[in-house]
């Protein structure tokens, strides 16, 4: 970039006690360009509250051109046309540059010209004569309304992402190699019944079970760089002795250089889950048992019937059969149909116990 | 080779499977082949009457005086008392399993001294009165009795008529589990 300078100017060594006194214009005017073109808004005021400086920023800040506020104090009306707030504001900065000459980071909330309110953080000095007669005030504002409004979001996010982590039912934690945890929201606390003092910098390891812990150091030792993720199933023992059941979704994270760093875990309380489906299973199992049992209380006795009344027949075509004897054989076979009867309405109940989604009427058609 | 009694030792329990068909004639070919070898039998039927058990016997040439029956079935069918046999007992009902336990251990006591072999007609009849369950301890009951008092026993079950599991639980109590196909030697 040329910067006006000429190649000699430029090289030449300024040697010390060679350098002349800066014309004072010329320093007014450099002063007065810094001033006016900073991006900062720059403010003097008198001690009667008249602007005697309004720079480009605080005339882009605000939308009051510098014609509309120097030699006036009405500005500050405009700026704070609440007039209790004003009360404050005013009475603060005066209150502070009383006590310590300068006032640091004083946050207030401007109304611009639009209408719009922007927040600044004021940083203000006082300038008063040799006797301490108070002649006016260098006014420094820096508009922090995008930060702030940046920082509100950030923190609001933290807030609501603290919220769901703390109120959410899963335990989350986060915990190095060693057991040290580094990290447990209230849900982890709770389960536990431990307070999150007692977890946390400590390497705090849940009681699991003999016959689960090979299985579990099996499952960590195979998080992997490239199979960072995983999801386990084991029972654990509570502090009371109870045994729960946990599945867990662990995420093992690894430094630059492939070092395991920490895990991130996030679990929940599967006992229940775990004990409905042993007594589904328990229930499926039993209503094989039981329809096993049912069919094989019908199926050859069926046939045994149907033998025996073909055997009867066999013998009533060569006469050797009594009215008597015809009637008992008969009367046999009934009580046997009538029992087959039974068995077979009870093989239906289970089919009925056990089969989701059957009609009303398909219900009635098998039991009844 | 061909299943004989003879090769039947003395306390030696055995299940033999037939299909339905094949059931009537199985027990009258046992019989005879057990009463030809010297043995009373005590034949324990929930399928067939004692008052047909007798007629098949008989128009097989099997003498009943060896043959003591305890019938659950006739009892149960006439709904009263039938007449009284010499050689037969009559139970209530065929899953009545006490009143059958009574009167095996008291035939049981009756016979005593005497080669004796027991035929239980059938598994699969019975289990159309009591569970499978309750048929499993029924039969492990019978065996330890058998074995208990030197007596030999077979048990009559049917085919493809057995779960598994239970198949396997019964062969459990007996020596030896006889195929149908293992034909008897024919009747005379």
């Amino acid at each position: 970039m040329d910067t006006g300078m000429s190649r000699e100017t430029r090289d030449e060594p300024v040697e010390k006690g060679q350098e002349h006194a800066i014309d004072p214009d010329v320093k007014s005017r450099f002063l007065e360009d810094v001033i006016m073109n900073a991006k900062l808004w720059m403010t003097f005021m008198d001690s009667k509250g008249v602007v005697q400086i309004w720079n480009g920023a605080a005339e882009e800040i605000t939308g009051y051109a510098s014609g509309d506020v120097v030699g006036r104090n009405e500005v500050w009306r405009w700026l704070y046309p609440d007039p209790l707030y004003r009360a404050k504001v005013t009475g603060t900065i005066v209150e502070r540059i009383r006590d310590r000459h300068s006032l640091e980071n004083y946050e207030t909330l401007v109304r611009t010209k639009s209408g719009e309110t922007r927040r600044i953080s004021w940083n203000t000095r006082g300038l008063s004569n040799p006797d301490g007669t108070m002649t006016g005030y260098i006014l420094l504002g820096n508009d922090i309304t995008e930060i702030a409004q940046v920082k509100a979001a950030l923190k609001e996010r933290e807030e609501l992402y603290r919220n769901v982590v703390d109120t959410q039912k899963e335990f989350i934690c986060r915990f190095r190699p060693d057991g040290t945890h580094l990290f447990v929201n209230d849900a982890y606390c709770r389960y536990f019944g431990m307070g999150r003092d007692e977890i946390l910098g400590h390497r705090f390891r849940p009681d699991i079970p003999e016959e689960d812990r090979e299985a579990v150091r099996e499952f960590f030792a195979g998080l992997t760089p490239e199979n960072p993720l995983g999801t386990i199933e084991h029972r654990i023992r509570m502090p009371g002795g109870a045994i729960r059941w946990q599945q867990w979704s662990e995420q093992a994270i690894f430094g630059p250089d492939g070092t395991l760093v920490e895990y991130q875990s996030v679990g929940r309380d599967i006992t229940n889950l775990k004990n409905a489906e042993a007594a589904a299973r328990e229930s499926n199992e039993r209503a094989i048992i039981f329809i096993k049992e049912a069919a094989m209380r019908l199926k050859t006795p069926v046939e045994l019937v149907m033998e025996n009344i073909g055997l009867l027949l066999e013998d009533l075509e060569e006469g050797d059969v009594d009215l008597q004897q015809l009637l008992l054989r008969l009367s046999i076979q009934v009580k046997s149909m009538e029992q087959i009867q039974v068995n077979l309405r009870d093989l239906n109940r289970a089919i009925v116990d056990q089969v989701d989604g059957l009609s009303p009427g398909s219900r009635r058609f098998l039991t009844e | 080779m061909p299943f004989s009694i003879r090769d039947m030792q003395e306390n030696e329990l055995f299940l033999f499977m037939a299909s339905p068909k094949e059931i009537r004639k199985k027990n009258s070919d046992l019989i005879r082949m057990i009463t030809e070898n010297g043995y009373s039998v005590i034949v324990i039927t929930s399928n067939q009457p004692y008052e047909v058990l007798k007629k098949s016997y008989e128009k097989n040439g099997i003498p009943m005086d060896r043959i003591h029956v305890l019938d659950t079935v006739t009892k149960y069918a006439l709904g009263r008392e039938p007449e009284p046999v010499e050689n037969c007992r009559f139970v209530s009902n065929p899953g009545n399993l006490t009143d059958i336990g009574i009167a095996v251990t008291e035939m049981f006591k009756e016979v005593e001294g005497e080669r004796i072999c027991l035929l239980f007609d059938s598994v699969n009849a019975m289990l159309v009165y009591i569970s499978s369950q309750n048929i499993t301890k029924f039969v492990h009951f019978v065996t330890n009795k058998l074995r208990l008092l030197g007596f030999s026993g077979i048990f009559l079950a049917m085919e493809k008529g057995l779960d598994p599991d239970v198949f396997i639980q019964l062969t459990t109590f007996v020596d030896e589990v006889v195929d149908s196909d293992e034909a008897l030697p024919p009747a005379q």
